[in-house]
């Protein structure tokens, strides 16, 4: 336990950045303390991830101080900062994949290194700290969790005193997280500190001493975890009372949406990443597929979609085989498709809103004379409206959409896809990396289009978003389906053994 | 065959191969820092023409090469202050300077002996021969008879190996071309990695240029290069950015050079412009066939980075 009168390890004091006019980092005072884990929470864009990479010396501040152990320090660049015993995992990982995970521990690190010897320091490194890897194994090759311990090892055999981790459940099963957490809380117990930015309210409440929150580049609050709950803190973060659990009534016996046949497919390697799989998604219904990411959903979503050719089996949308339809005439059969990558595949990053909003209906005759020449007002105007009616925020119709937050360009997506009236939506991860006002707002969608009987499709890798509005369940488990499962008959630890074992428990 | 026959087929291979092992061997680094620098060929061109300037002028072969190393270093600091600091696409920028540096050669050859009833001409870099090596039958004369600029570039190869996969250096330059972002995380600095890297591809081009004209025929000739620039590079990609597999692709190019020679010499009844397509007909087809499969670099293509610029605070 922290002792609460010690002095702290880390003191941030009045740190202001702007980013061209921006502030997303306003007077924001901040501690950690020697063995304490704290969390640091926001929405995205709350600024959680600037006030770090300052920490980390990647941004310089406009304004503000910074102190270690007492001492004034400056922070220049990562070198800076690691020699100050401070270190962060980045949420894309900063991994080289062609690399041994021994070569990517020692990159940039001064001195001359015997792989051997250095190996067998990692192999004890990660042992004393519960995170076996394998110091010769290519990094590329391992999954994306064990990538994750890479870094941290890394930073430990680096001798950090201060981690600082990006959201760092947000790739990992929950079986991984709970590994995690025991690995922070073990660091604290060893006297060093670990802060954990994170837009979770369970994972800030189940593993941290105190919760810094941030909203809107300032810092709102810092309550010790004991003494807040997670209604205190998602009113802090959002600033105002979110909805409680959205209801959902269940409903049956109606068509058949999509049906899908003994689908097989190849991946990015020629391998089949998807191997027979069935399944069927009526009128009105939600079916969620979980699984850790690369056990294949990727790839069948892709099939479904028409971005991918299947090897074989069969694909039928209300009841007319469309295997290895394009995807333009997918879309003129009745589906949508709320894509994985939502900035690279979902829309054109340096078009504007109203570019992006009549995406794949530029042919259609109320945006182009004889299907030719682009109807610019009727376009402006129907961006107008779809704008307001979504509640997209954006600094005007012009605004490039690749400077959008990542709730703004889903919401643009859900909204162009909407506007077409599908029978049938595919969504794929369609709240990774969303704050909680948005995930609210997706959620509501997709829950209003099944009440309209859309029929839907869920990819998600987030076990609570899949509970809370799937009607049936099933798990993709190295490019095999099980189930699905009534979600009625499920629960999430049976689901979660599922996705890492393949096996019901 | 007769042994003056392979011996010669073998002695032309290395010297067609020599400008081409400096320039891969050069430009390997620079595209393992995520840096396609196509402005090798013009460095190649403005090394061979400074170096014989130089070397004339000043009757002094091994100031000639000094010069056509600062030449090659000179067309690099272009390329790299374009692509590197100001962000420009690296082959629309390579391309361009290659036109400007064949222009600029051909303007200032013509300005200095353009009128010249006989060209002028140098004498050229003396063979060294190895002792108690020179003498082995076949391997001897070929191997061991040669400038010391043949051995130089031959060492460097396991120099080049060495420095990429057992130094520190090495591994950091390797690295920002798979990933920058990954490099800068560590606390190391990418554009002056890429800077070095860049400026050491166009001193290695500018040697081999100077070996074109100084170590060979000991005169110049307009566009003397015609292309071995890009030759070097498609050797890098058919090499798969590992110095020893380079000199094994070296060597191939080189060895269906002196045969394309030989065959013309040989009164073969075919046109000898077709010949002269074959050694790169070849580097076509190898090219195909080598960019299957994946090596220690991230994509079939390449470094994963190769050919995109890092910003600094856009992480």
């Amino acid at each position: 336990m922290v002792v609460e009168t010690q002095p702290p390890f880390l003191e941030m004091r009045g740190i202001t950045k702007a980013f061209g006019g921006i502030l997303a980092n306003d007077r924001i005072d901040f501690d950690v303390r020697p063995g304490e884990v704290h969390a640091l929470l926001g929405e995205n864009g709350a600024g959680k991830t600037t006030l770090m990479e300052i920490l980390y010396g990647l941004y310089t501040p406009d304004a503000g101080e910074i102190y270690v152990e007492g001492k004034q320090v400056q922070i220049h660049s990562p070198l800076d900062a690691m020699r100050l015993g401070i270190d962060m995992v980045h949420q894309s990982f900063m991994l080289i994949p062609v690399f041994s995970v021994c070569e990517n521990i020692v990159l940039g690190m001064a001195g001359r290194h015997d792989l051997r010897q250095t190996a067998e320091k990692i192999r004890e490194l990660s042992q004393s700290f519960g995170l076996e890897v394998d110091p010769m194994a290519r990094t590329g090759d391992l999954p994306v969790g064990m990538q994750q311990r890479v870094e941290i090892v890394r930073a430990l055999y680096r001798g950090a005193r201060l981690l600082v981790l990006d959201e760092p459940t947000a790739v990992l099963t929950p079986i991984e997280s709970a590994s995690l957490m025991r690995f922070v809380r073990s660091m604290a117990l060893e006297g060093r500190s670990v802060i954990i930015i994170t837009h979770k309210l369970e994972e800030a409440l189940e593993a941290s001493d105190r919760v810094a929150v941030l909203r809107r580049g300032r810092k709102v609050a810092t309550r010790p975890t004991r003494d807040t709950d997670a209604r205190e803190l998602s009113r802090l973060m959002v600033g105002r009372e979110l909805e409680s659990a959205i209801g959902r009534r269940h409903d049956e016996g109606r068509s058949s949406c999509l049906a899908v046949e003994h689908l097989s497919v190849r991946g990015e390697h020629g391998a089949l990443a998807c191997k027979d799989v069935s399944f069927e998604v009526r009128c009105g219904e939600i079916l969620g597929v979980a699984g850790v990411t690369g056990n294949g959903q990727s790839v069948l979503a892709e099939a479904i979609t028409g971005l991918r050719r299947p090897a074989d089996g069969r694909v039928s949308l209300l009841e007319v085989d469309v295997t290895g339809w394009r995807p333009r005439a997918l879309i003129r059969a009745g589906m949508a498709h709320v894509p994985e990558d939502r900035k690279a595949t979902g829309c054109v990053g340096a078009f504007n809103l109203v570019e992006n909003l009549i995406l794949g209906r530029h042919r259609e005759s109320s945006f182009a004379q004889r299907g030719l020449i682009l109807r610019r007002r009727a376009m402006r105007e129907f961006a107008e409206r779809t704008v307001q009616k979504f509640d997209i925020r954006a600094a005007g119709l012009d605004t490039a959409t690749e400077v959008l937050s990542g709730g703004n360009v889903q919401k643009l997506i859900l909204a162009r896809e909407l506007q077409r009236n599908p029978k049938l939506l595919v969504a794929v991860e369609p709240t990774r990396g969303l704050d909680v006002g948005a995930i609210e707002y997706v959620h509501r969608t997709i829950l209003g289009m099944c009440d309209r009987g859309v029929a839907v499709l869920l990819f998600s890798s987030d076990l609570s978003e899949v509970f809370s509005l799937s009607d049936r369940i099933a798990v993709m488990y190295h490019g095999r389906l099980l189930g699905p499962f009534p979600s009625t008959e499920v629960d999430i630890e049976g689901i979660g053994y599922m996705m890492t074992r393949g096996i019901a428990a | 065959m007769s042994e003056i026959f392979v011996i010669g087929f073998l002695t032309a291979m290395i010297a067609t191969g020599m400008p081409l092992l400096f320039g891969a061997l050069g430009e390997v680094m620079a595209e393992r820092s995520g840096v396609l620098n196509l402005a090798l060929e013009g460095s190649m061109l403005a090394g061979a023409l400074m170096s014989f300037l130089v070397a004339w002028r000043t009757n002094h072969l091994w100031l000639g090469l000094l010069a056509g190393m600062a030449a090659g270093i000179a067309v690099a600091l272009v390329m790299a202050f374009l692509c590197i600091s100001l962000l420009t696409n690296q082959v629309v920028t390579g391309t361009v300077l290659n036109i400007l540096i064949l222009g600029a050669t051909n303007f200032v050859y013509s300005q200095v002996a353009g009128t010249a009833l006989t060209p002028p001409h140098v004498s050229v870099f003396p063979n060294v021969q190895v002792p108690g090596l020179s003498n082995i039958r076949f391997i001897g004369p070929v191997l061991f008879q040669n400038p010391l600029l043949v051995y130089t570039a031959i060492l460097l190869v396991p120099a080049s190996g060495w420095f990429l996969y057992h130094t520190h250096a090495g591994l950091a330059l390797r690295a920002t071309g798979e990933d920058p972002r990954a490099v800068a995380s560590v606390g190391m600095p990418v554009l002056r990695i890429r800077y070095f890297a860049v400026l050491y591809a166009g001193l290695m081009a500018g040697i081999g240029g100077a070996f074109l004209v100084l170590g060979q025929v000991g005169f110049y000739t307009p566009n003397v290069t015609a292309g071995r620039g890009f030759v070097a590079i498609a050797i890098v990609v058919f090499g798969r950015w590992n110095p020893y597999k380079i000199l094994g692709a070296t060597a191939f190019f080189g060895a269906t050079e002196a045969l394309q020679d030989r065959l013309q010499a040989l009164g073969i009844a075919l046109p000898a412009q077709l010949l002269l397509m074959l050694p790169y007909l070849l580097v076509v087809v190898a090219l195909l066939v080598s960019v299957r499969g994946r090596g220690e670099v991230g994509t079939p293509a390449g470094p994963r980075f190769l050919t995109i610029p890092y910003e600094r605070e856009a992480l």
